[in-house]
């Protein structure tokens, strides 16, 4: 199963075909995923996709996008391919990291997704080296990364930023404030006499707020984000809220521990990513009830198509050699 | 063609020759084109390249680790420069968790031209954060690799050759060695990294050194050579991959061996050497092997702390001395440890070596 489709940020029903497949997809892992054959953390993205897939509705292949450990829609929007994504959960040798990294180190080269960088905040300083080469290169093409609340505590979050300013560099920052970092929410961690968004203001990067659950305001913000940095030759950053329905890590809820408001849990069936969009195309006759039941019927089959082809591929092998970790040039 | 200059001038001249052949290679760090040019290694670089190849930068080595790392991803050769090592302790994230892991993480597919350029403090009360000589901790991390030269020709051909490995590498040069002198041949050729070299044969003993000790260890072994034990010296040149091959055929022929190693003695080069010996010359050798590094204390600052610290050629002549049963009068002993300040590299120390 191969993406066959474009995410064209003008056709409503190519952004919910995406974040469907997205869906879907990890739907699909979670229902396997207690037959203990994807021996690796895996962080799902269920309540995120929007933002992933407004955001990537701007990006062209040569534009980068490094991630962090919750990557999956990020690589799929981006157009990672499946087979090889899918095959890095499993351990096999086709995996896209041949199996070396798992869930939280995904890489597609040839789709511009250069890496998943699991430590909070790191990701940021080598999204902005990528585009400190497309500076150099002077290319149109701009590098996204994609953070969390908490990469905002770190202090590569703040170098990073200061870097950024200092040298124009086209580096997108998108944070998805899921107000949890783990378990810990925000009121633990940041004073909420200031927001993040606002210390990215501080920084003097150009800045946007945006909420992360409808595709059609991601999609909006980011292309004045997007215009933005071509024009002006500098930085953006935007600052999604948005909605982490599964426990951190891994297929479950958590939700009896007790550490989310209720409330917020149960209003999840009203902000979640795929009702609004699906709502929004029946209301306005873009998409028939019958036809979207039509087109989830055939993606859940090639799903499980993809997943038992994959299954099928060889398993990781064990290489004790420093052939696997330096390069001989 | 042969010229002498000093260990300063041959990473200068290293890395105008590298950012003259590849237009992809640029400089990058606090300081990198400051008046001073990183104790004059830099000097003039960024007048004839400009400052977009020779770039000065905020204090911020945990990022400006990351940029290299994303730059070199995408074919750039960054040569990230740090005044002294400690500071890059505040880089080890990038450093470990994602240079180091970079060509493995992509299954294959990308790797990093990465050279990583620290100096190590010594003198005039460095201290516990300015003097540490921390290459273990480097080499303790597969995927980095990690030169220490000694000689200005090697200065050279280290730049060159950390340069186009293509996989990150930790360049450790020693403040005391840049002062140091030899004739040294241009244009620099290719180090490549792992290749140990005898600085000196000899029969009786291997002395296995590196960095500055590579300097206290060959003026050990002339001294020995007066007292009829003929020292062969090894310069490691590379800790991380290291030379096992011509280290151990070394000790294989004298039967005897010191490890003299610029970092502390636990938990370090010289325990991994001599863990080695044990597991691939057992019972080959006629007395047990020695080694010299720094004591396990902090690197005190005090003229008074300082002055007993640092082992020097006294220290590794006294063990091999010991060792072999002769004994050293106190007037060797003091012509052994020089008698001018403790505190900044002997004048009997600039070389030729």
């Amino acid at each position: 199963m191969t993406i066959t489709s474009v995410i064209n940020p003008d056709d409503p029903i190519s952004l919910y075909k995406r974040m469907l497949l997205i869906r879907r997809l990890e739907e699909a892992l979670i229902q396997r995923y207690p037959e203990q054959e994807m021996r690796c953390p895996v962080h799902f993205s269920i309540g995120q996709e929007a933002i992933a897939v407004g955001v990537s509705a701007f990006l062209n292949n040569d534009d980068w996008v490094v991630s962090n450990h919750r990557s999956h829609a990020h690589y799929v929007a981006k157009g990672g391919d499946l087979s090889s994504f899918v095959a890095e959960l499993y351990g096999k040798s086709a995996g896209c990291c041949a199996g070396r990294g798992g869930s939280m180190h995904l890489t597609d080269m040839d789709a511009g997704f250069l890496a998943g960088i699991p430590i909070v905040g790191s990701a940021m300083a080598i999204a902005a080296g990528v585009a400190m080469s497309q500076q150099r290169n002077q290319s149109k093409s701009i590098t996204a990364v994609y953070i969390g609340d908490a990469a905002a505590e770190s202090g590569s979050f703040h170098e990073t930023l200061n870097y950024a300013s200092l040298h124009n560099l086209p580096l997108l920052t998108v944070c998805e404030n899921n107000e949890f970092s783990i378990f810990t929410p925000m009121s633990m961690r940041q004073p909420s006499n200031r927001t993040i968004a606002d210390l990215s203001r501080s920084h003097g990067i150009k800045t946007f707020e945006a909420s992360g659950d409808n595709v059609l305001e991601v999609v909006e913000v980011m292309r004045q984000a997007k215009n933005y940095m071509l024009e002006e030759s500098k930085p953006a950053f935007i600052e999604f809220n948005t909605y982490r329905l599964l426990e951190h890590c891994g297929p479950n809820f958590d939700d009896d521990l007790n550490y989310r408001d209720p409330k917020e849990v149960n209003r999840f069936a009203i902000r979640d990513p795929l009702y609004i969009m699906a709502n929004f195309l029946i209301a306005q006759n873009w998409l028939t009830e019958e036809k979207m039941s039509e087109m989830d019927t055939q993606l859940k089959l090639d799903i499980t198509n993809l997943i038992d082809e994959v299954k099928l591929f060889d398993n990781a092998g064990y290489e004790l050699s420093d052939k696997v970790f330096w390069v001989n040039l | 063609m042969k010229t002498e200059m000093n260990y300063v001038e041959a990473i200068k001249l290293a890395q105008r020759q590298v950012l003259r052949e590849d237009e992809k290679t640029f400089i990058l760090g606090l300081g990198a084109s400051d008046p001073k040019g990183m104790f004059g290694t830099n000097l003039g670089l960024v007048e004839e390249f400009g400052d977009q190849r020779v770039m000065d930068a905020p204090l911020s080595e945990n990022t400006l680790t990351g940029v290299s790392i994303g730059m070199a991803a995408m074919g750039f050769k960054p040569i990230l420069v740090h005044h002294r090592l400690d500071f890059t302790l505040t880089a080890f994230e990038q450093m470990v968790n994602q240079a180091a892991k970079w060509f493995f993480n992509s299954g294959g597919k990308s790797h990093l031209p990465l050279l990583i350029r620290m100096v190590v403090g010594r003198g005039w009360g460095q201290g516990p954060t300015h003097g540490q000589s921390l290459q273990t901790m480097f080499a303790h991390i597969p995927g980095l690799k990690v030169v220490m030269p000694a000689t200005p020709q090697d200065a050279g051909d280290m730049i060159v050759g950390g340069v186009i490995d293509g996989n990150p590498v930790i360049y450790i040069e020693h403040r005391w060695l840049h002062g140091i002198k030899s004739d040294v041949t241009q244009p620099f050729q290719r180090y490549k990294i792992g290749l140990a070299r005898i600085s000196k044969p000899g029969n009786d003993f291997t002395i296995v050194a590196n960095s500055y000790a590579v300097v206290d260890s060959l003026l050990a072994a002339r001294f020995l050579e007066n007292k009829g034990v003929s020292c062969e010296v090894i310069d490691m040149r590379s800790i991380l991959p290291w030379d096992k091959d011509l280290i151990l055929k070394s000790i294989a022929k004298t039967r005897r061996v010191l490890i003299a190693d610029t970092g502390h003695k636990s938990f370090g080069v010289t325990g991994e050497i001599i863990s080695t010996i044990v597991e691939e010359l057992w019972g080959q050798l006629d007395g047990k092997p020695l080694r010299v590094g720094f004591p396990d204390v902090p690197v005190p600052s005090a003229p008074g702390l300082s002055k007993d610290y640092y082992p020097g050629p006294a220290e590794i002549a006294m063990e091999i001395c010991n060792s072999v049963g002769i004994v050293l009068s106190a007037e060797e002993l003091r012509q052994l440890r020089g008698d001018g300040p403790y505190d900044i590299p002997r004048q009997g120390l600039v070389g030729p070596f």
